[in-house]
């Protein structure tokens, strides 16, 4: 048994992985939903293949730190040429352990968000917000206090920020408003808390079955119901004191072989037809000017953003993170 | 020279099977250690939070086996006392609840426990209050023993037909009461069979996280798992080592703990060719009816609720092309990966037998370990450790496919190691001297005796490791998976776009190719 599989292995390791390369190869490294059915990814890829006289391969792993990960594990080995799929909480840690290199594209003079990088691009972006249903609330909240210190004893579900990328923003989010008030606040967050999960999809399954009032997950989430269903009883919690950025951004590899190929996609990002396929499929606002679907202008919209650098981020998140688990565990 | 070749042929199967097992666990933990001290990582920490998590693993997983143990034996003592119709039917149910996602299992018992829940709306409906939340340490503890009891209720029902007909009658002409037949006919089998199955039980709650942390309702209940998940992420690698040490510390701790329960002799477990079941009284029967319909019910209920919701929201147009495909993997991974487990343990059960045989019961007992030792290890780690070995051959054709198939198989192989253990080891007890006399040796043997005393047992345990290899993906998270999707990867990205009910679809698939499986195989041969 044993030596069989031995030879097996043998000799699938020295079988020659040379394939007939008439054209360049773009590798992208994203997240697995981009290259899924109901992703960006196809569409893009044909996009840019249609103008580069190239092959773009895109290479779905897991979730946005899965992405980052690999590259790490990889190092000057990988193949990637871009990765796609960070976010800006994320971006320092990529910077750290010199994965990138700066795509030398100029600002462009449409753009709809207020960030810019040496390094990555910002392909879209929204905010975090929690979800209702307005047949169950009639008086939704209008500040993340009001969520918090609620009297109608509402039951909250969120992600945890140690598993999650909407579990990290609200952490973000929470220390951005609370400041030094923050164990308090986290205290009181915790009488109202249903349950962490580990990720969006457990958070949001329990929020659907009717087991949660509200849920964090993102204010164009509305969209999806109206757009999928035609179903307008969810709507996002609008708040006076703001909502918490979240950026996503893609960079050329520091150990690309195709540098004027992989610069001529990341510009290619920024185009419109592209832009739409994000919002279309991403649920995100395009970060360019560009019209929207219908049924983004029937969602409530956020009036104000909130975010913290990245190096800010980087410095703070371990310690927050222990104080969050020391606050709610009590 | 003949009794050289003899023991060769007698441990050579077993050894190879294990040291493969072990090398790749190894290989895997040390890769990853290698890489995070090639990568000059700072020092590990261990602060009271982790303290306190360590302590609350513990305090889950030992409840968790305990009360799954405990029901187990008594529904299996209901159901060997009642015969009724629908027996197999219900039995095949106790199979199914390892093979679906946690998301899915959470989905179902919230339709049945949660405030929207079936029970909530009949105590509405009674006008009677519901105040159980199935959220905090009730809810991981009733995910679990949802999981585990029925499959340790199986493990023993079975074990307890395999009581030799002589014993039971002799028991009855003896007119032993309950407590005695328990003590002296039962009790013993409980030593051989149940507590090693309560050390893969204790594993697998051991090493839970997604149900726990979806249903622990704060951070304050959750186990050491998650903190490995979240030094993985973090890239603090060497921290995800230690951690994964500390988690195989303490499963290595359990077993010896159960070794001490375990009787040096017990009795032998024969294949009986009829059943015999000895007379009850009616109010013996009433309970054990009682006790029967109760548990069905905690079973079957998470289960039906899946179907209904499914049935509710049902459309054409969730049958799709990527669900066709997914599934059609997902069977080919199943099938491929049950059939490595059973070389796997059928070679580690041939060595283990006739180690036994010799009195070797101490090395015997150390080769089911290292069968079982991956489950100690988070998926995580292997993860990584694997990518770590093998990047070099992502790109290769079928690559991932294989990589699916060996870990799901080494997955199933502790569960299908401990279904045939017993069972085989007093086969060999029995005609291994006769067979050596007769010379039927090697595959000839597999066959006369081992497959066909056991015949139904064995095919059992295929579908019970293809029922286990429908579910996992998460060994492939870092290797990109353009072409391969399996039913629960479409599951989850079904739901990570929204479209739950969709999802739900798929949930129903897995449900009924699960029971349709242990039914398949289970049927072929009856009594």
């Amino acid at each position: 048994m044993f030596r069989h599989l031995l030879i097996i292995g043998f000799m699938l390791a020295i079988t020659p992985l040379a394939m007939a390369k008439d054209k360049p190869v773009l590798t992208i490294y994203s997240y697995s939903s981009f290259q899924s059915k109901w992703g960006a990814g196809d569409e893009i890829k044909q996009g840019f293949e249609e103008q580069c006289d190239c092959t773009v391969k895109i290479v779905g792993v897991g979730d946005a730190v899965t992405i980052l990960n690999r590259l790490r594990l990889e190092g000057s080995n990988t193949k990637a040429d871009i990765i796609l799929g960070l976010d800006t909480n994320l971006i320092s840690a990529a910077k750290k352990a010199r994965l990138v290199q700066p795509h030398q594209l100029t600002k462009p003079a449409d753009l709809a968000v207020n960030w810019w990088d040496d390094d990555f691009i910002p392909y879209d972006y929204g905010y975090f917000a929690f979800i209702y249903n307005q047949n169950n609330i009639t008086n939704p909240p209008t500040s993340l206090d009001d969520l918090i210190h609620n009297q109608h004893n509402w039951k909250i579900v969120y992600q945890d920020p140690r598993t999650s990328s909407p579990g990290l923003g609200f952490l973000l989010w929470m220390n951005k408003v609370y400041g030094a008030k923050i164990d308090q606040a986290w205290q009181d967050l915790a009488k109202n808390t249903l349950t962490v999960t580990k990720g969006w999809s457990e958070a949001y399954g329990l929020f659907l079955k009717g087991e949660a009032d509200f849920v964090l997950s993102y204010s164009t989430s509305p969209t999806v119901h109206i757009i999928n269903d035609n179903d307008y009883q969810y709507k996002a919690a609008i708040f006076q004191d703001g909502h918490y950025q979240q950026i996503e951004v893609a960079a050329m590899t520091r150990y690309t072989k195709q540098q004027a190929l992989a610069q001529q996609f990341l510009a290619f990002l920024l185009t419109p037809n592209v832009q739409h396929q994000f919002v279309e499929k991403n649920y995100m606002y395009p970060s360019i000017k560009i019209d929207l679907p219908k049924a983004y202008s029937e969602i409530d919209s956020v009036t104000h953003s909130l975010s913290f650098t990245a190096d800010e981020v980087e410095k703070y998140q371990k310690s927050w993170i222990t104080q969050w688990q020391n606050s709610v565990s009590q | 020279m003949a009794k050289f070749r003899q023991s060769v042929t007698d441990y050579l199967p077993g050894t190879l099977a294990v040291l493969f097992v072990a090398v790749v666990v190894v290989s895997a933990l040390m890769t990853l250690w290698l890489f995070a001290y090639e990568q000059g990582e700072e020092g590990m920490y261990f602060d009271s939070y982790l303290q306190h998590v360590v302590t609350f693993t513990l305090f889950q997983a030992v409840i968790s086996t305990l009360i799954s143990l405990i029901f187990a034996m008594f529904v299996a003592k209901a159901l060997d006392i009642v015969n009724f119709r629908c027996k197999s039917f219900l039995l095949s149910f106790f199979s199914v609840t390892f093979a679906l996602p946690s998301l899915v299992v959470v989905t179902g018992l919230l339709s049945v426990y949660g405030s929207q829940g079936m029970v909530a709306q009949l105590c509405r409906y009674w006008g009677m209050n519901y105040s159980f939340s199935i959220f905090g340490l009730n809810g991981i503890l009733l995910a679990h023993v949802f999981f585990n009891f029925p499959f340790a209720t199986k493990v023993y029902y079975q074990a307890l037909q395999l009581i030799p007909n002589e014993q039971k009658k002799l028991a009855q002409q003896l007119g032993f009461n309950a407590w005695q037949s328990f003590k002296y006919l039962e009790l013993p089998i409980i030593a051989k069979q149940l507590l090693p199955i309560g050390g893969l039980i204790f594993m697998y709650c051991f090493s839970s996280f997604a149900t726990v942390l979806t249903l622990s309702g704060s951070p304050k209940y959750t186990t050491i798992e998650v903190a490995i998940y979240q030094a993985i992420r973090d890239f603090e690698l060497s921290q995800a080592v230690v951690l994964s040490l500390i988690q195989l510390l303490f499963c290595i701790g359990f077993m010896i703990i159960l070794r001490l329960f375990i009787p040096r002799h017990t009795p032998q477990l024969t294949f009986n060719y009829a059943v015999y079941r000895p007379q009850a009284t009616i109010l013996t029967k009433s309970l054990a009816s009682l006790v029967i319909v109760v548990s069905g019910l905690f079973i079957i209920s998470p289960l039906f609720a899946i179907v209904i919701d499914t049935i509710q929201y049902f459309a054409m147009s969730f049958v799709t092309p990527t669900l066709i495909r997914s599934l059609i993997t997902s069977l080919s991974v199943a099938f491929c990966s049950a059939l490595l487990a059973m070389i796997f343990a059928v070679s580690i059960l041939w060595t283990h037998s006739r180690l036994r045989l010799m009195g070797k019961v101490i090395v015997s007992d150390y080769l089911m370990f290292l069968g079982s030792l991956i489950l100690a290890i988070p998926n995580m780690v292997l993860s990584v450790g694997f990518f770590l070995l093998f990047f070099n051959l992502v790109e290769m054709h079928g690559f991932i496919f294989l990589l699916v198939v060996l870990s799901n198989a080494m997955l199933a192989l502790p569960f299908i190691l401990r279904h045939l253990a017993t069972p085989l080891s007093d086969l060999t007890k029995r005609y291994h001297w006769l067979a050596l006399s007769l010379n039927i040796s090697g595959i000839r043997y597999l066959y006369l005796i081992e497959y066909k005393a056991l015949k139904r047992l064995f095919a059992y345990s295929f579908a019970f490791a293809c029922v286990m290899s429908m579910g996992d993906f998460g060994i492939i998270a870092l290797f990109g998976s353009q072409d391969f999707m399996t039913l629960p990867y479409y599951l989850f990205e079904l739901v990570s776009h929204y479209r739950y009910q969709e999802a739900s679809l798929s949930a129903l698939i897995l449900l009924m190719i699960s029971y349709l499986l242990i039914n398949l195989f289970e049927s072929t041969h009856h009594d």
